[in-house]
């Protein structure tokens, strides 16, 4: 597991995480709350829209805060070993959790994840939310796909020794057969 | 110095103790409060290193704190099978921490009502409990450790969420309120499915106490919340409260029934309760199913009027009977079952429980008489 990751300008505990690629290389940065809003990069939703509106701009102000930030003499920039899917981070820099393992398991590997996996956790509440106001379909998978994603989460489960859900999905999958 | 395991197994824990209240109908009361810390992955996720990194920091802390200096601690790898369902019967320890290996530790306090469980789901799970229902003392309780560890540890929360743990869904409080159930009336009248349904619409759960022997085993229930969302705790209690007392009520209701029907000439109180007692006075090899279904009708029997003590009170004859619950255990003393030497000779925890068990029936005496035809 890696260790807890510092803001880059002040030191406390990073909940912002940014790729930037320079020349090819990537560069990633580690902010606090703090910090990130005071460089205007609070919201990586934000930032997503700002790059594809204004490239140009948007380019200008990381480069500036990445040279700063390395010129300052503080953590050196390391290459990217983070997966990426699109503009989203797919995995904390924390735990090396991924947004796959949050699919597969419904959990989060530490404290950290809950900024980095932020839209997908409201996204999966609002589809909690949406599944209890609407009735069940009545026939939303075929049975062999049902039996492999009970599999998959039954696996999931074995090697995160969490025994309760296991014997939940194995007694599902009993009843299957 | 530190309680032992074999010290720990001879006192009961709280809803053993004594009879339940509302004609023992309610055992005792439940708080979990779940807490994680910063800067580590939770205990599903983490490696060994990593359980023992956090468990490095919490340990000293929770030991040091006033009541844990002399309380009972162990890592659960030295923890044999046996031990560990000794403490699972007992409800000291939680059934996902009885499948943890290097890096976890279960701390019980001399008194016995507070069980704190180190990189269970969560880094730190504090188990307090009360045979008094009373939510409000309960959640003093439950708080006191957290609350003194507060200063020394930067537990995860966020404005948003609350405290925050492993399942989004569960962030919030990290409070989870339960209460035990003795409702042998409602269970012999089959209505708990109808109970069941009837909690599910009300955002509550209801599980049997012994999942492991049955749905019904011992008419003993857990009702309980879901984990309370932040800021919500006071609607909470009272929700909870108000569904407790309507089927403490309800149970009552249909006690008094089965009564008025039993002088009617219907049979079924008064055999289910006489069944039980032969069963207890002349079964040589009992089961612990048919052993705690036996000792709730018992405790019905007591609370009805039809089974009488000859020595001592109604009130000592329950809190012998509700222990016996406890020390029933087939790993009451932590230790495994040794094999019979014939497959159908007793084991040495059936010998046990019938010892125990004709010690008190010498003292009581049955008013209900066998029917002669």
């Amino acid at each position: 597991m890696a260790g807890v990751k510092k803001c880059q300008i002040c030191g406390k505990r990073a909940s912002i995480y940014l790729t930037q690629i320079i020349n090819g290389q990537a560069t990633d940065l580690a902010l606090c709350e703090t910090c990130a809003r005071e460089k205007g990069l609070f919201d990586p939703q934000s930032l997503t829209f700002a790059e594809k509106f204004f490239p140009d701009a948007f380019k200008e102000k990381v480069d500036k805060l990445v040279k700063e930030l390395i010129g300052s003499g503080s953590e050196s920039p390391k290459p990217a070993v983070r997966r990426r899917s699109g503009d989203m981070l797919t995995e904390c820099p924390t735990c090396r959790f991924t947004l796959e393992d949050f699919r597969n398991t419904g959990r989060l590997g530490c404290a950290d994840c809950y900024s980095v996996f932020a839209d997908e956790i409201k996204a999966e509440e609002q589809r909690s939310e949406e599944s209890e106001a609407t009735p069940e379909p009545v026939a939303p998978e075929s049975a062999a796909v049902h039996r492999s994603r009970l599999e998959q989460q039954l696996q999931a489960a074995i090697e995160r020794e969490d025994y309760e859900t296991a014997a939940r999905l194995r007694d599902e999958l009993k009843e299957l057969n | 110095m530190a309680l032992n395991f074999n010290t720990l197994q001879k006192t009961c824990p709280p809803w053993f103790r004594t009879p339940g209240a509302e004609d023992d109908v309610i055992l005792g009361i439940m708080g979990r409060l779940v807490r994680n810390l910063r800067g580590h992955a939770f205990p599903g996720w983490s490696t060994a290193e990593g359980r023992r990194a956090v468990a490095g920091q919490l340990l000293p802390a929770v030991l040091a704190q006033p009541g844990f200096k002399t309380a009972y601690h162990a890592e659960l790898s030295n923890l044999d099978y046996g031990c560990r369902r000794a403490l699972l019967e007992r409800r000291q320890l939680s059934p996902c921490m009885a499948a943890r290996q290097d890096g976890c530790h279960v701390i019980i306090n001399r008194k016995q009502d507070t069980v704190v469980m180190l990189n269970e789901e969560e880094h730190l799970a504090i188990h307090h409990f009360s045979n008094k229902p009373d939510f409000a003392a309960l959640l003093t309780g439950l708080y006191q450790l957290p609350r003194n560890l507060e200063n020394r540890f930067d537990f995860a929360a966020d404005s948003r969420n609350g405290y925050l743990t492993s399942l989004p869904g569960e962030s919030g409080e990290g409070v989870q309120l339960y209460t035990v159930l003795h409702l042998p009336a409602l269970t012999l009248s089959n209505m708990m499915p109808q109970v069941t349904r009837s909690i599910d619409k009300l955002q509550l759960n209801i599980a049997p106490f012994y999942p492991q022997y049955g749905e019904e085993c011992g008419n003993i229930y857990v009702l309980y919340t879901a984990p309370v969302i932040y800021g919500v705790m006071e609607e909470m209690i009272t929700h909870l409260n108000d569904v407790m007392y309507t089927l403490v009520e309800r149970e009552h209701q249909v006690r008094d029934r089965l009564l008025d029907l039993h002088d009617t000439g219907d049979l079924l109180l008064a055999d289910s309760v006489n069944r039980s007692y032969g069963l207890l006075r002349y079964a040589r090899a009992i089961t612990l199913a048919e052993w705690v279904d036996a000792i709730s009708m018992l405790r019905l029997g007591v609370v009805c009027g039809f089974v009488q003590p000859t020595e001592g009170t109604e009130q000592q004859l329950l809190t012998e009977l509700a222990a016996q619950l406890l020390y029933g255990g087939d790993f009451a003393d932590g230790n495994d079952i040794p094999e019979p030497p014939h497959p159908r000779a007793a084991t040495e925890p059936q010998k046990a429980r019938s010892r125990a068990i004709q010690s008190i029936l010498n003292r009581t005496t049955l008013l209900t008489a066998p029917c002669s035809a």
